[in-house]
Parts: structure tokens; sequence; C-alpha cells
């Protein structure tokens, strides 16, 4: 077992652990601690990719900003009410059925993915790599970027019509 | 990037322009009249762009964009119908006093994420397309946030909009793993070379069709279609109604050409399934409404069914009738919408059936217009939806979909009965009512009218000589 | 052995390229000595000092004042508009990462897509400033 496999499993059990906190833990403003560590835990996995721009983007932005937004959320929220309200019980039966349906799915679409490696690394697999997914956003898909920037003005100007009181 | 490309790309970026200038009209505090003005003058320049970039077609940006006759037609179609909801939105939004200028930001910008889906031609650009489209309606559906249900609208719409674009990702992933690309004509490819059967394709496949359903409000995927139409503004509904539906059918239009969907029988069964559900679930809920925009929201999920029809066979035939009744159902909803714009006051939209008891006796222009709207929309001969649902059925028989073709003919003889019972309303004996409220702006008020006549105009000309546009439908969709 | 770790990248790249995976070893090792010095550092303060709760030393500290109401107060929705504008410009700015590593490949061709890109968010970040999104006092 080389290092990488050790940094895999390590990581595997954390990310799976802290998920499962997230789920469990009674108090929300835990569950959001814990849902941070997954998401470090998700980066590190990242890294083991080769795909370091995408550990960066979810370390500042996921674990980050969207994490701030989720305090405020659960801040939002009256925290003094002891009793949860209780979910139909064929709420959550629907619920399980949905997530073994979803689940069903991801196992029957990667259980024979290794054929598939060379497809998905893309030749060399270090198009993750930050210097080479520059070139490659800034060359060929220079159009779409510029259009995100529209994206975010429309996100900007939503935000702000809905969350600003009228002048 | 070369000037051809770059010249091609003119409407885009001057749509992208457009919304950038009115953000800098509103921080400079300009007033609503001017920027409506700046605005529908915009929108003609666009226009007057597109029919110059004509002769340059077909034009390719690698590897996002395939800008050719089918681009050009569907980005028309958009364009034509924004700049009809803009004038709509004067009267509406000034009527309400409600600080309306940011509205055309948002209406500008998802106007240019639909216009990109139906130019793109890569997952990337579908999704960046996509998304403008929708974050953009999360503002316009719930811009009046004060009225009852239009936050309402917007969170419903939000909610379901956010986990539909996570399925959509999801899917592309998995079509990715699949074939390792991501542009529709290289995907194309490596699924003529063997594939294509495999667990991953089908998968990713089934999830981009959850999202794609879920933007044209196919059953099962409808279930936002009656709240959000009923909770948003009246010119954010007709917006939804047509120009958002345009853009992804095109882009959901283009990928099944460019994959050939009609070979793998899959797939096709799967959307005859949804198209069946679709004509017969939106038929029968609009039965018993008695909100005119609620039994509009039912009657767009089943035209959107039909539309499906069309879309079926995946031959020349099929586009030309999938492309004209979405012209011919977008100058009915617009026409349908525009009337309840006009008789919506400052309290409360004009949604209510009983609204227009008797309307006929006291405006027969406005009862005229809205019952050409609705017998077009019925399928009643001599109108334009009569002979968009002929070719429908025409490109159905020719590739033998037996069932879709009994439902589409018998759904539609169900259909008849709700818009006829609107339309015997109208002509109803009128109840004395309180008087109609003063119109804000004459200038703009009359010019809603003009068009509105127009547009019922042109219904009718489609409806009696379809001939006018369906040769150039024809010449501009074999630009490829 | 199955791959679980199947799309993980093989030890190819690891020798040709200077960006790759490995380089991010000190980095990790700094995160574990961050982490494992923190908790050294409770555990052992936990263990050495002597514990005597009484009930003045339990009590909730509010900067000597004597404590009113519940903290758990519903906050106002203001900050939650200016967390999401937030959130927006650290997404653009995210997108610098990439350009910056190749800022001298790219040359001016580059530095005018940036502009393009900056110039939109300027566009905006005025239009906010304007509206007043950003002042605290309505």
């Amino acid at each position: 077992m080389g290092i990488t496999q050790i940094l895999f499993w390590f990581l595997t059990a954390l990310v799976l652990g802290s998920a499962l906190m997230v789920i469990f833990s009674k108090n929300p403003v835990h569950s959001v601690l814990w849902l941070i560590v997954t998401f470090f835990c998700i980066s590190g996995h990242y890294i083991l990719l080769n795909a370091q721009f995408l550990a960066i983007v979810n370390v500042i932005v996921y674990a980050g900003a969207i994490m701030v937004l989720f305090l405020f959320v659960v801040m939002l929220m009256n925290l003094n009410a002891e009793t949860e309200p209780q979910k139909n019980k064929w709420l959550k039966f629907a619920g399980a059925i949905a997530g073994s349906c979803l689940l069903l799915v991801l196992v029957a679409a990667l259980k024979d993915t290794d054929a598939m490696r060379q497809e998905v690394l893309m030749k060399t697999g270090d198009i993750g790599l930050i210097h080479n997914l520059g070139m490659v956003l800034f060359r060929d898909y220079l159009l779409p970027f510029e259009i995100s920037s529209v994206l975010f003005l429309s996100a900007m100007v939503g935000t702000v019509v809905i969350g600003k009181k009228g002048d | 990037m070369n000037e051809l490309q770059f010249k091609a790309l003119l409407p885009y970026s001057l749509l992208a322009t457009a919304s950038i200038i009115v953000i800098l009209l509103i921080a400079f505090r300009r007033n609503h009249f001017m920027i409506q003005v700046v605005g529908f003058l915009l929108m003609c320049g666009v226009i007057f762009a597109l029919v110059q970039v004509r002769p340059l077609l077909p034009v390719a940006i690698p590897p996002l964009f395939q800008i050719d006759g089918f681009a050009l037609l569907f980005t028309g179609l958009i364009i034509g119908s924004v700049a009809i909801v803009g004038l709509f939105s004067y009267i509406y939004f000034e009527a309400r006093e409600e600080n309306p200028k940011e509205y055309y930001i948002l209406l500008f910008l998802s106007t240019l994420g639909s216009a990109i889906l139906a130019i793109s031609n890569h997952f990337v650009s579908f999704f960046l397309g996509l998304e403008i489209l929708s974050v953009s309606l999360y503002g316009l559906i719930a811009y009046l946030r004060n009225r009852n249900h239009a936050v309402e609208a917007g969170m419903k719409y939000l909610v379901l909009a956010a986990l539909t674009s996570a399925f959509l990702l999801f899917g592309m992933a998995l079509v990715y793993m699949d074939t390792g690309t991501m542009s529709f004509p290289e995907i194309a490819q490596k699924l003529s070379a063997g594939g294509g059967s495999s667990v991953l394709f089908v998968m990713g496949m089934g999830f981009i069709v959850v999202a794609v359903g879920f933007k044209l409000a196919l059953v099962p995927f409808h279930l936002w279609a009656a709240d959000v139409y009923q909770g948003a503004p009246v010119p954010v509904t007709a917006f939804i109604a047509t120009v958002s539906k345009i853009g992804v059918f095109a882009i959901l239009l283009r990928f099944s050409l460019d994959v050939n969907l009609q070979n793998f029988p899959l797939a096709i069964d799967i959307f005859a399934i949804i198209a069946i559900a679709s004509m017969i679930i939106g038929n029968l809920l609009a039965l018993r409404q008695a909100n005119l925009k609620r039994l509009l929201a039912y009657s767009s999920i089943a035209h959107l069914g039909y539309l499906l029809v069309a879309f079926l066979p995946g031959n020349m035939a099929g586009v030309e009738a999938a492309v004209f009744y979405l012209l011919a159902y977008s100058i009915t909803l617009l026409s349908a919408f525009g009337i309840i714009t006009m008789l919506s006051t400052r309290k409360k939209d004009a949604d209510d059936v009983e609204i227009y008891r008797g309307l006929f006796w006291k405006k027969p222009l406005m009862a005229l217009v809205l019952t050409i709207a609705l017998l077009s929309l019925a399928g009643i001969p001599l109108t334009a939806g009569f002979i968009a649902k002929f070719y429908v059925l025409g490109a159905g028989i020719q590739s033998q979909l037996v069932l879709p073709v009994i439902v589409l003919v018998v759904t539609s003889v169900i259909g008849l009965y709700y818009y006829l019972r609107v339309i015997s309303v109208m002509f109803a004996a009128p109840v004395p009512a309180e008087a109609w409220e003063k119109t804000v702006s004459p200038l703009f008020y009359n010019s809603t009218y003009i068009a509105l006549v127009i547009l019922a105009l042109a219904l009718v000309a489609l409806g009696v000589f379809p001939g006018l546009v369906v040769e150039d439908i024809r010449t501009l969709l074999t630009v490829r | 052995m199955i791959h679980y770790f199947i799309l993980q990248a093989g030890p190819v790249s690891s020798v040709s390229d200077t960006n790759n995976s490995f380089n991010y070893f000190p980095i990790a090792i700094q995160l574990i000595f961050a982490i494992a010095f923190v908790a050294i550092m409770m555990g052992v303060t936990h263990w050495l000092g002597p514990k005597r709760a009484t009930e003045e030393k339990l009590e909730n500290f509010e900067s000597g004042i004597e404590i009113r109401g519940n903290a758990r107060q519903p906050m106002a929705v203001k900050y939650f508009l200016v967390a999401i504008l937030f959130v927006l410009f650290d997404v653009e700015v995210i997108f610098f990462y990439p350009y910056a590593v190749n800022f001298r490949e790219l040359g001016w061709e580059g530095f005018m897509a940036v502009l393009m890109f900056v110039g939109f968010f300027l566009a905006g970040f005025y239009y906010i400033f304007k509206k007043g999104a950003l002042n605290w006092e309505d």
C-alpha cells in the first residue's frame, strides 16, 4: 500500500464519518461545523485526484463562503424551539426509497468504470492542475468564462432586488 | 476568435450589453419611461443585428457555439417574444408604482440565457445558459414580493430549479464519463462508433431529461407550473411560458438532432411516455380551473406535450412542425397574457375567470383578441394553432407514431371544453361591475393595444396563409 | 485489487510535472501540525489544570454585565444580503487564481479577457453601491 492509498482510505473514513455526523448532530451549528470538516476532506480527495483548482475552490468558496451562508440561515431560524416538527412517516419512507434508488444508480453507473479510466483522465490526468486549467480556461473556454460573469451579474441584481427594501 | 465569429456573436453580445446599459441607467437614476424606451430600442437593435448576421451563417465557434439557421430562428423567436413582453411590462409595473427598473435588467439577462441555449452545442454553454436563465427568473418571479403568492412562487421555483440543476450536472458528468467529451458533435461521434447503450450514458441522459422536463414543465415534472404561473407578475408569466421554454426546447432539439436520438428506442419511448402523460394530465387538470393564469399553466403543459410529438420523429418534417408550433404558441400565449396584463389592476391580477364575464359587451376588441388567442390554443381552424397542430399531426403520422397522435387528437377535443368555457363567460351578459381604473400611461396603453391587435391578426393570418412563414422556416433550417 | 480509487491519477504524472499533488505534502504536514498543536494544547490544559466548579464559575460570561435574555435570537436578514454578495465576489476572486498562475504566458490577450470579466463585475458593483445595498443604516 503506497502513501496515496493510505491517504485515500484515511480521507475516505474521515469524510464518511463527518458526513454522518452532519446528519446525526442534534445542534444545527454542529452540523455546519461537521460539514466544513467534510469539505476539507473532499478537498484532500481532489488533490489526490490531481484536481488542485477544485480543491482550492472547495476550500475557499464552499468551506469558506457558502458555510457562512449556512450559518446565517441557521441563525435566522428560531433555535429556541425544543421540539423538532415530526416528519410524516410516509415521507420518511419515500425519502428512504428515493435515496436508495440514487445509491443504486450510482453503484450501477460506477461499478465497471475501471475500463473508462483513460477517458476520464483525459490522456494524462493533469488537466486539473492550476497551470493547465488556466491555460484551457483562458484559451479554449474564454467565451464561457466571460458569460459566467454575466451569470454573476444576474445573481447580484436578483439578490439586491429581493433582499433590499424598495427605495 | 476571428472577425467572422465576432460578427456572428454580435446579437448576443448586444443583448449582454443591453443589460449593462440598463444597470448603468438605473445607477444614474433614470426614470422608468426612458429605461423602457432604451430597452425597446436595444431589442430592435438585436433583431436588426440578427438580420444582418443572416447571410454570414453558418458560423461555428468551437467548441461551444454553433450559430446556424436553426439558432437564428430560435433566437429570433426569443427576442421577438421579449420585445412584446417588455411592452406589456410598462403598463403592468407602472400601475404598481413599485420600483420597476431592475425588472428590465433581469429580463434582458434571462433572455441572454435563453438565447445562449439556442446557439450552444456543448454541455458547458448549455449549463451556463440554463443557469443565467433560471437565476434571473428567481428574481423575476418574486419581483413583486409584497404580493401574497410572489415569494411563495419564487421559493418553489428556486428550490426545484436548483435541484434540477444538480440533476443536470450529474447527468452531464455521467455522459462525460462515458464518452469523454462534452460537445454534442463529439458525443455523436463516440456514440456512432459504438456504445451508447452503456449504463452510464443511459443514466446520464435520464438525469438530463429530468432537468429539461422541469424547465419545460412536462409531466411528471410539472408540479411547480400552476403555482409559479399564478404567483409571478403577468409579464413574467408570459416570459416563462414563451421565452424560457423556447430556449430549453431549442437545446433539446439540437442535442437530439446532433446525437440522432431516434436511433435509441429507449429514449424515444421515454419521451413518448412523457408527451402522452403531459397531454392527458395537462388537459385534465385544466378542466376545472377557475383561475385564468393557472388554466394557461395547465394548457401550456399540454401544449408542450403536443410539441414533443413533433420532436419524436427527429426528422426535418418534425423540426419544421416544432418551429412552426412554437411560433404559433408564443404569439397565442403572448396575446392571451397581454389581455390579462391590460385588465390587471393595481390591487390584483385579472386572473379570475369571473372578471371576464361579459367582457365582450364592455371591451369588444379585447374580448375578440382573447377569443382568437383561446381558439388558437384550442386549435380551431382558421387560426395559427390549428395549422400548427396539423403540421405536428402530419409529422407524427409520417413516422407512424400511432399512440401519441391518437392521444393528441383526443386530448385536443377535451381541451376545447375549457377554452370554450372561458369564451362563453366573455360573451355572457355583463355584470354591473365597478368602473375601470384609469390607465397610467396612454401612450403605452395604446401601443400595447395595437401590438395585441397585430398579434391577433398575425394569428389569423398564419391560420389562413401558413405559407407566409413555412418557406422561410424551411430555408433557414437548411442553413446548417 | 479493485480500484476503489478509480479516478485517481496514476503515478505517471509525479515525475514529469512539478505541479502535482506531491507538492502539497508540506501543506498537509503543516495542517497536521496545526491541528495537532491545537488539540494537544487544549488537551493538556484540561489535563493539567485543576477543576473547581463553583456556581459563579459556571455562569455564562457576558463582559461582566448581568445576563439577560437568550443568545439565540434570530438575526437580521441584512447580514444575509451582505453574505450573498460576499459569496459572489469570492467566486470572482477564485477565477483570478488560474489567471495569476498563467499571467505571463497569457499576455495582453488574457489581460483583456480578465479586464472584461472584471468590467462586468464592476458594473454590478457600481449598481449595488448606488442602490445602497451595502449601507447598514436604512
